[in-house]
């Protein structure tokens, strides 16, 4: 197994160089740059524009500045951001933890969630709970969450005003535990409602195919109580391609939800890949694409270890 | 969780949106509507909370100034040598007066330009402000470790401090815009909390995020991404600010914007465009304010034959003035402002909105004049043909419209100009390109540097100084392939010997009435000419809540111009 995942954690890093490579040369085929809001202005020369960018090395040929890029991350050095100058590791810091709170908040919602709901709805398949259910998740699944965070937002924080807008707090207070909930509460809600709806469809389908098994029937044949058959013979076999697609989802807690950041103006890395790409802020584009693509690799690696653990069946050489 | 490639996607198309947003009119700037007479006096205390869309770069005057939000901010904390006012000139700021040649601070050669400083100016730390500051903010400016525009800043040839409130520059060359400096869209910052700062980290330093200077307002906090908040400081030398705080809120979604504006949980939300008025409108207890600012929307014809560069062809249908004062009074200005504007703005007449300083204020807008414009035509040559399209020597009257993808706003003002010259007997084909191949440099075979158009339709910003006046219309400023001219501003190919003449002698004057002169005459012979058919200003456009007094939109600067006035009913 060792062997194994050193394996698998050496052929990342070409990978990962293949990955940067790419996404460095699509960022720089981008036409514009960091700098080219200041070429609309009449208050800047483009001739100083030309200079400044020629001061930060933009001007080098793009595989120059790649092995510059890449020869500072050797050094861990992710270097400055084009449009605020300050380091890349200060920009992500400064949102990651908000994104950390909201998509953990999401992920473990979607759990309590999709996770009842679905096995309840496997069990008592065709029952009007299971129409009730696959009724709500077509709408979870379809509805777009643009819509669904603003039909919120106009219904708790405009027309009932039980709940802030959005934001992460209110500005100018002090650190405030029940400030900081009541806005957490919608955008939580609207990802992981929208999440479980899919995450409900994935649980009650596998129950469905666990539960006619043999031994689920073998189990109620030796008298055990539903509850156990359920959730100890069942739930734990049809959990398997489960756990999967919930270590892929890792990433996002790094990656964030550009668009229900945005509605509720949540400032966390959605938004900063989001402004990142718009102002083609190299430094910390390549930042955000290098880390998540190396997220990628390892949550995919651990998807295939939690596999190769629950299932006895399944070894890797 | 929102699947990682659909959220990619997602981030893709908006990213496209954007960026050909991006090159749009730089976003709107303000003048209100008459503030209801507004005899209310504003007490002491309070915040005023202010929804902005984007958060600002740097707050560090002399590394920022690309970011409407960012100025909005920057303007709130420092101040510069002199201030445009409402009218777009510059009156004292930092500086006790404006220099000119007849106070004396201007030499008579034009070389030499002696500043006087204000002597009861303090940092907010309650250091004094001297002219070692201004002399240290020209080091960083001119350091060859700085990232910052140094053009203009180079016609300085010397900059010597007399003392400790007089400072003398000595020009090579007289340079005109010499009011600029220090002033516009900039700041100045402080030597002493700097100096020991290396030039190389300085825009890499703290102080671009919790900044103070010389203004009414302190930074004390940033929340990334989602506030800033600045407290009042006392000692500001044209009186305590009325208000305690200001928190700059963070909102890019326009629908969440109206939410808390609703909500009431803002006071004031700034950078809006003219069609996101009539939802605010609608709420009980907010005014727009609103006035024309310093981008125009226009027609660019050209008057030379198309992918001619340098001009030396005739353009088959636009060559002739006749034809081009036809186009102009088949396109009904007025509509456009009153449909797809709301209202909020003017129709355009030149290169600056009537009621500024520069402008050519006695020039009567274009009508809507179907029948003027058709008789026009007649007269020169072009008769109706049997699809209603008029015709002359084979060749049938009809134009390519070139603008950029993806401005809703702009798609909607094509449309009515094309049925406006349909009623005229003009076709009118609409190709929409990226707003980086349209405005594109030379080098990138911009459509419009390398004349490749009939019509191009986009905005334009004007600089506080009416240089660029002179950058439209020289004719050496038509744009070609010879050193050093391929990146003139002259895009119409327009070629007047008098226009040559007036420019020429506006660039050199340092006299600012002579200037206007010039500017203003030239403005008027283009007018009558239409190189460019001017549609409208953009305007700048606030809401306020009506709890406060005193923001008042302005043409050339930032809603919180006049920050330290406002305050709480």
């Amino acid at each position: 197994m060792s062997r194994y995942v050193a394996r698998r954690l050496l052929q990342a890093i070409p990978l990962l160089f293949a990955i940067t490579i790419l996404s460095f040369g699509l960022m720089k085929a981008a036409p514009g740059g960091p700098l080219s809001i200041y070429r609309e202005s009449p208050d800047f020369d483009p001739a100083d524009v030309t200079a400044i960018e020629e001061q930060l090395g933009l001007h080098d040929p793009i595989p120059v500045q790649y092995a510059k890029w890449i020869g500072n991350l050797v050094r861990l050095d992710w270097g400055y951001s084009y449009v605020t100058h300050e380091a890349v590791t200060d920009r992500i810091w400064q949102r990651l933890p908000n994104t950390l709170t909201l998509m953990a908040t999401a992920y473990l919602l979607t759990l309590l969630i999709a996770i009842p709901i679905g096995v309840l709805a496997a069990v008592r398949q065709y029952s009007r709970f299971d129409y009730a259910a696959t009724t709500g998740a077509f709408f979870g699944i379809s509805m777009p969450v643009f819509w669904f965070g603003l039909l919120m937002i106009l219904t708790f924080a405009v027309q009932l005003r039980w709940l802030p807008t959005s934001g992460m707090a209110t500005a100018g207070r002090d650190f405030d535990l029940v400030d900081r909930l009541r806005h957490l509460v919608m955008p939580a809600l609207v990802l992981s409602l929208v999440s479980a709806a899919h995450y409900s469809r994935y649980i009650r389908g596998s129950m469905l195919e666990v539960i006619h098994q043999d031994y689920i029937r073998t189990a109620r044949a030796k008298g055990m109580r539903e509850g156990g058959v359920v959730m100890r013979h069942a739930f734990k076999n049809a959990a398997l391609p489960f756990v999967t697609l919930l270590a892929l989802d890792i990433p996002e807690l790094f990656t964030g939800a550009v668009v229900t950041e945005t509605i509720f103006a949540w400032p966390g890395m959605g938004r900063l890949y989001l402004e990142s790409v718009t102002r083609l802020d190299y430094s910390v584009l390549m930042a955000i694409l290098t880390v998540s693509a190396l997220l990628l690799i390892l949550s995919n690696l651990l998807a295939d270890m939690l596999y190769a653990y629950l299932d006895p069946r399944i070894r890797y050489r | 969780m929102e699947r990682a490639t659909r959220l990619s996607i997602r981030a893709a198309i908006t990213t496209i949106a954007l960026v050909l947003a991006a090159c749009g009119p730089s976003a709107p700037a303000g003048q209100a509507s008459p503030v209801g007479g507004s005899p209310a006096v504003a007490k002491q205390g309070g915040t005023v909370r202010i929804t902005v869309n984007q958060e600002p770069d740097t707050l560090n005057p002399l590394f920022g100034g690309g970011l409407r939000v960012s100025n909005t901010v920057i303007q709130a904390v420092f101040n510069g040598l002199w201030i445009a006012d409402e009218k777009g000139e510059f009156q004292p700021d930092l500086a006790a007066e404006v220099p000119t040649i007849q106070n004396g601070g201007v030499s008579a050669d034009g070389k030499t330009v002696t500043v006087k400083l204000r002597r009861d100016v303090k940092w907010a730390d309650g250091k004094p402000f001297t002219a070692a500051d201004v002399k240290y903010n020209y080091d960083v400016i001119l350091s060859p470790d700085t990232t910052i525009a140094k053009t203009t800043y180079k016609n300085i040839d010397s900059f010597e401090v007399k003392d400790d409130f007089t400072f003398v520059w000595k020009f090579k060359d007289p340079f005109p815009a010499y009011l600029t400096l220090f002033s516009y869209p900039s700041g100045i910052i402080p030597k002493h909390v700097l100096e020991s700062v290396p030039m190389k980290d300085l825009s890499k330093n703290d102080f671009g995020r919790k900044p103070f200077g010389t203004g009414p307002f302190r930074v004390v906090s940033w929340n990334a991404a989602s506030d800033i908040t600045l407290e009042a400081n006392p000692t500001y030398f044209k009186g305590k600010p009325k208000l305690d705080k200001l928190i700059f809120r963070i909102t890019p979604d326009k629908n969440t914007q109206l939410a808390q504006l609703r909500a009431g949980e803002t006071d004031m939300a700034v950078d809006l465009a003219e069609t996101d008025t009539p939802e605010i409108e609608k709420v009980a207890g907010w005014k727009i304010l609103s006035v024309p600012g310093l981008t125009a929307d226009r027609l660019f014809l050209n008057l030379a034959k198309p992918g001619v560069a340098d001009g030396s062809q005739p353009h088959p249908i636009l060559a002739d003035k006749k034809v081009r004062q036809a186009l102009e009074l088949g396109v009904n200005k007025k509509e456009l402002v009153d449909k797809i504007l709301f209202g909020k703005t003017t129709v355009a007449t030149g290169e600056y909105p009537p009621k500024l300083h520069w402008a050519a204020a006695d020039i009567d807008p274009s009508k809507f004049d179907a029948e003027a414009a058709k008789k026009l035509l007649d007269d020169a040559g072009w008769k109706a043909g049997p699809d209603g399209v008029r015709e002359k020597a084979g060749v049938k009257l009809s134009l390519t419209v070139t603008g950029v993808t993806g401005n809703k706003l702009r798609d909607d003002v094509a449309a009515l100009i094309q049925a406006g010259w349909k009623r005229i007997g003009v076709d009118m084909q609409i190709r929409n390109v990226a707003a980086s191949a349209l405005v594109g440099s030379w080098e990138q075979n911009g459509v419009v540097q390398r004349g490749m158009f009939d019509v191009a339709f986009y905005g334009v910003t004007v600089g506080i100084d009416p240089r660029g006046v002179s950058l439209r219309f020289q004719s050496d400023q038509i744009p070609r392939d010879e050193p050093g001219k391929t990146g003139g501003g002259n895009n119409m190919r327009y070629r007047n010997a008098e226009v040559d003449r007036l420019a020429d002698e506006a660039d050199r004057s340092l006299d600012q009435g002579k200037r206007k002169e010039d500017y203003v005459k030239i403005q008027k012979i283009v007018a009558d000419d239409v190189p460019i058919i001017y549609l409208y200003y953009r305007a700048n456009i606030e809401a306020a809540s009506d709890a406060i007094v005193g923001p008042r939109s302005h043409p050339t600067r930032w809603i919180t111009w006049n920050v330290h006035e406002w305050g709480f009913r």
